[in-house]
């Protein structure tokens, strides 16, 4: 009788413990069997199933339904058989949801990020660098699309590299490329209309600016234009003086000594407003630092580190124009997006 | 000293009247974000560095809203203010693809 019994546990037991994976273990056992098996696919092509884990999670949780939440599963692994980043992707995700946009919207703008990954490859390949110079480059060309730089101006702009490039060695190729594109990021970043953008790096290649001139351009750009000046009014100055002969060099000075004009002004005190300059690395959706120390910082008077307060998240975007005072943010086409409490 | 008087340098380029209504401090490896919103009741900052999620900022003496997050790494962000979103006056920023914008901070060389 009890070998029957072991015989029993060993037939039904034993497998469907072996069979308990970590998508079974981190997703509720209600969650139905073709999210499960997407999942599963997912982790299957190498991406973290904690990361998986928590992506599908937070859909179920967030009311997309069963075929939004493959449909966003489906995304990922589109991603990553193309071979691109797929934080980007999952980041997007979570901002949708931290957003409080609609499921559809939010499927809409992962795959608009996978689509300018997609495009930023294929810039990419012709750089022919190696991997990680490849990722770098990729990235810095997604965000300059992210930044609103347009396809006929990146096309004009790669053509310059190109032809910039081709008898360069691999170093100063890369190096070349990739503080270009900080460049170009930077100022579109700053508001810089695209043309306005191709027009300065047109001027600088004419002016035979090297890669550190670039690089030095672009941090220039950065610190100036934290003062009141206009960033197009700015970038229409830095353009002309380049095509008379400014270097990079005395680009900084001369704008610091105002004889580029009256638009041009110096920075604001270090600190004090606006941000810090180009730095190789992740950009945004890049690196996430998990329990990564972010906090308010302990203030005598509350005596707490201020740490995330689970369950205490924020509610909604605000429509458009509603109510926020700070920055100019535009709103979403067509009807935005009401205040919740949210606590 | 030198956080003391970086904090009022910071303080008095907001009361000035001047353009920003949010200013920063690296020290060490922390960056100290300040983002001046004195109405507001609540603020969460939410950031590409740990998928956006929100954590609670602290409202100090100056009636300065503020949040300390590692520096190094560059990184979208924006407020949740009384639960609706914003963003500071930031100057570099970039299209969310969902109709609004986020700020970037990008370390200094």
């Amino acid at each position: 009788m009890k070998r029957l019994f072991l015989a029993i546990f060993i037939v039904f037991f034993i497998p469907s413990m072996l069979f308990a994976d970590d998508v079974d273990e981190g997703l509720s056992s209600n969650t139905p069997l073709r999210i499960k098996e997407s999942a599963r696919q997912v982790i299957q092509l190498g991406i973290k199933d904690q990361a998986v884990i928590k992506m599908t999670r937070t859909m179920l949780e967030n009311n997309f339904s069963q075929e939004q939440v493959i449909a966003g599963l489906e995304l990922l692994i589109k991603t990553k058989k193309q071979n691109l980043s797929e934080d980007p992707v999952i980041n997007k995700l979570h901002e949708g949801i931290a957003k409080k946009v609609g499921a559809e919207n939010i499927l809409q703008a992962m795959e608009k990020v996978r689509s300018r990954y997609e495009v930023a490859t294929t810039y990419v390949q012709d750089m022919k660098t190696d991997a990680e110079r490849t990722r770098v480059l990729t990235d810095q060309m997604a965000e300059c699309m992210a930044a609103g730089m347009d396809k006929n101006s990146i096309n004009k702009m790669m053509e310059m590299l190109q032809q910039k490039t081709r008898n360069a060695s691999k170093d100063e190729a890369y190096s070349l490329n990739e503080n270009t594109l900080k460049t170009a990021r930077t100022m579109a970043r700053s508001g810089v209309n695209s043309k306005d953008i191709v027009d300065i790096v047109n001027n600088a290649f004419q002016r035979n600016y090297n890669s550190a001139e670039m690089e030095k351009l672009g941090n220039a750009f950065m610190r100036q234009v934290r003062g009141p000046s206009p960033a197009s009014d700015l970038a229409k100055a830095y353009s002309a003086a380049i095509k008379n002969g400014a270097t990079a060099d005395n680009i900084l000075v001369r704008s610091t000594t105002g004889e580029l004009g009256n638009t041009l002004d110096d920075r604001a005190p270090v600190g004090s407003g606006g941000l810090g300059t180009t730095a190789p690395g992740s950009g945004p959706g890049g690196a996430a630092a998990s329990g990564s120390g972010i906090g308010a910082p302990a203030a005598p008077d509350r005596g707490s580190g201020g740490a995330v307060a689970p369950g205490n998240g924020p509610g909604s975007p605000a429509a458009p124009g509603s109510g926020s005072s700070s920055g100019p943010v535009k709103g979403p086409e067509g009807a935005g997006v009401p205040p919740v409490p949210g606590k | 000293m030198m956080k003391i008087l970086m904090t009022v340098c910071g303080a008095v380029i907001f009361l000035s009247g001047c353009v920003n209504n949010y200013y920063y401090q690296v020290q060490d490896d922390k960056l100290h974000i300040y983002f001046n919103e004195p109405k507001a009741g609540e603020v969460f900052f939410l950031s590409s560095l740990d998928q956006f999620s929100p954590h609670e900022t602290i409202k100090n003496k100056r009636g300065i809203w503020e949040i300390t997050v590692p520096s190094g790494l560059s990184f979208e962000y924006f407020f949740i203010v009384d639960g609706t979103f914003s963003i500071p006056t930031c100057d570099q920023r970039q299209k969310d693809d969902f109709g609004f914008e986020n700020c970037i901070y990008i370390p200094e060389d």
